[in-house]
């Protein structure tokens, strides 16, 4: 007699959970109304929610459609999930090639106690190897994690003592130190332009009122909230992070308001690598990322799709991190010191300001001229060229100061240390999982004997190139016939 | 370092970087016929100045390279690795280890079928790396090569 095949569906609640942005639209558009004083809804108002209505109602129709023609099929050895409305498609996702799942739980999805669940597989890479499911059931997701467990990623139970667990001063004080000064100018005009418009709200008259006191303060408020909504993401995501480390298999859970869980298998990590912005350096303290070989949907936008984080904030040296270097790599921590190839950084800093950071400074008097035009004055664009100039100097001198490389003692792995923008990169490679290897050489560093190694590592569907710029030739030379014969 | 060893490629392929460059002619005709039409629009006539010159200049520079391109291309199969060198001024070499090699791939274009020619894309999961315009024999050959050397690195891996 065959098995009866039992299709599993999403939670009804996935069908709504879409239509969230439009709800809240209309939520702005009626407060805003409230705000201007229009107790009675005007014939605007009632128009443009009509608009909004028919749009929530093609919307919930659409999810409906594609609810009912989404669902999975758990066999012995995979899960089936069978989704598209015009064109359909199957993916069999083999439970022993699942590299990493996350679970994710938004404050909605914790009262009514459902989950998001992304599971990350070995294959060519991007979107393909993704399955995400969007709104599950805690008794699918039981039963979805159980397979699982039986074959690749598991780790603890939640009653195990963590190996890890962040505190919230290091926490926010890494986070103020991560904020890079480009994103904090960007985010403070948009700041400034949302908090003109909201006082423009409350008081009629108050954009008429230019003076240098009141626009100093505005932008004062503009950097402190943006200031603080780095710091809310921050602590939405990294908050009550604990991390658990057991045989090969990584577990973190962590989040305020919205909660995520990640299972990783220490298998599928190719580099793992420490972070440490110039003000973090100060505090000592450093973030622990790791570069996998599937794609994962990372929250830190800075990374690439294959780069997750295993530790957001740590003190540096901390016990803990030796113990996952151990538990990931089965590195030991080398009791001589390693001696590292320095690169030539004079060379570097040369390079960089003529190549990256003057065009950049030319490019921004031109947006200054053209964007700021009335409000630019010669006073005004010397200090903001000052200030542009310390930290083009600020990023020459850091970006070159930090950067060597140093292979062990059992040709097993690779050191590499690298200083990019205002963050140091501590990355450990275990030689296994180099690619390829690349070398560059021009005219002029030929004369000098220097040249620049460039070492492929696999991260998600992508490569991590990482450059060994300005490099003694004699060095590479050394490093790429070792490599050679190991690879 | 990186001194030029290897097999060169043949000298058919400097054909192929001919006709392929050429199509940088196409641009060039295209902003010639918009400047002609719009020679009273002082605007578009200067735009598609720059641009025509700036394409011709390209075209040029791209024609006069081949001999350089061609001199300075050089691919050689070692025990461990495949290595690709280029260029004289600014010198690349990129080795792949061949235990890390996961398929190799072989095209040939339009253009490249007459002329008997193919290129050889060795791919590892990180990236690929491209020998462009061997003749079909020793495409053939080198890929049949590869797979063996990768082979055998990998089971003596």
């Amino acid at each position: 007699m065959p098995t009866e095949i039992i299709k599993h569906r999403q939670h009804p609640f996935a069908i709504v959970k879409n239509t969230y942005a439009i709800i809240f639209i209309i939520f702005i558009y009626i407060f805003n109304s409230l705000i201007q004083g229009r107790t009675n809804l005007s014939r605007d108002l009632v128009g443009f929610l009509l608009i909004l209505a028919v749009a929530v109602v093609i919307g919930l129709i659409w999810s409906i459609i594609k609810y009912f023609n989404y669902y999975w099929v758990v066999t012995n050895l995979n899960i089936n999930l069978y989704s598209g409305i015009l064109n359909k498609k199957i993916t069999h996702i083999p439970f022993a090639n699942i590299q990493s799942t996350k679970k994710t739980q938004d404050l909605l999805m914790q009262i009514l106690g459902l989950y998001g669940l992304e599971i990350q597989t070995s294959g060519q890479g991007g979107e393909k190897d993704r399955v995400v499911i969007n709104v599950i059931s805690k008794k699918d997701l039981d039963s979805i994690q159980n397979r699982i467990n039986g074959s690749e990623v598991s780790v603890s139970s939640p009653t195990e003592i963590p190996i890890y667990s962040s505190d919230f001063k290091s926490l926010m004080t890494y986070a103020i130190g991560n904020i890079k000064p480009i994103e904090l100018i960007v985010g403070s005009f948009v700041m400034f332009g949302l908090i003109v418009q909201i006082s423009h709200l409350i008081s009629k008259s108050f954009l008429n009122d230019h003076s240098a006191l009141v626009t100093s303060l505005l932008t004062a408020l503009a950097i402190v909230a943006t200031i603080i909504s780095y710091l809310w993401n921050t602590l939405n995501q990294y908050f009550g992070f604990q991390l658990w480390v057991k045989a090969d298999k990584v577990k973190t859970v962590s989040g305020l308001i919205s909660r995520s869980e990640i299972n990783v298998s220490t298998s599928r990590m190719q580099t793992i690598f420490t972070e440490q912005p110039l003000f973090a350096m100060w505090f000592k303290l450093i973030r622990l990322k790791a570069d996998l070989a599937s794609s994962s949907s990372n929250e830190d936008k800075q990374d690439s799709p294959g780069t997750i984080t295993l530790i957001p904030v740590m003190k540096e040296g901390h016990d803990s991190l030796s113990e996952i270097k151990k538990a990931i790599f089965n590195l030991e921590t080398p009791t001589t010191k390693i001696v590292r190839h320095v690169t030539n950084a004079t060379l570097r800093r040369i390079n960089y300001l003529f190549w990256t950071q003057i065009p950049l400074l030319v490019v921004f008097n031109i947006v200054l001229q053209i964007i700021l035009k009335h409000l630019a004055t010669t006073v005004l664009s010397i200090i903001l060229n000052l200030i542009w100039l310390v930290l083009i100097i600020l990023y020459a001198w850091f970006g070159t100061k930090y950067n060597s490389f140093q292979l062990d003692s059992k040709n097993s792995v690779l050191y590499v240390e690298q200083g990019s923008g205002l963050t140091k990169r501590n990355f450990i490679i275990p030689t296994k999982y180099i690619q390829s290897l690349s070398q560059r050489q021009s005219f002029f560093m030929r004369m000098r004997r220097l040249g620049t190694l460039i070492v492929y590592v696999r991260t998600g569907d992508n490569s991590r190139k990482l450059k060994l710029r300005y490099t003694k030739s004699s060095d590479i030379e050394t490093l790429v016939l070792k490599l050679q014969k190991i690879l | 370092m990186l001194n030029l060893t290897g097999t060169q490629l043949p000298e058919s392929v400097k054909k192929l970087w001919l006709i392929r460059r050429m199509f940088w002619t196409i641009p060039a005709i295209i902003g010639l016929i918009v400047f002609l039409i719009f020679k009273q629009n002082q605007i578009v006539l200067y735009v598609t100045g720059v641009i025509t010159f700036l394409v011709v200049v390209t075209l040029v520079a791209q024609l006069l390279l081949i001999p350089y391109h061609y001199k300075f291309f050089r691919y050689s199969i070692t025990d461990t690795a495949v290595v690709i060198q280029k260029g004289f001024f600014f010198r690349k070499e990129d080795n792949i280890p061949l235990s890390r090699v996961q398929n190799v791939d072989l095209e040939q274009g339009p253009i490249m079928r007459p002329l008997n020619l193919e290129n050889i894309v060795i791919v590892t999961s990180a990236d690929s790396f491209t020998i462009d315009g061997l003749t079909s024999s020793t495409a053939d050959g080198l890929r049949d090569t590869i797979l063996e050397f990768a082979g055998k690195n990998a089971h003596a891996n």
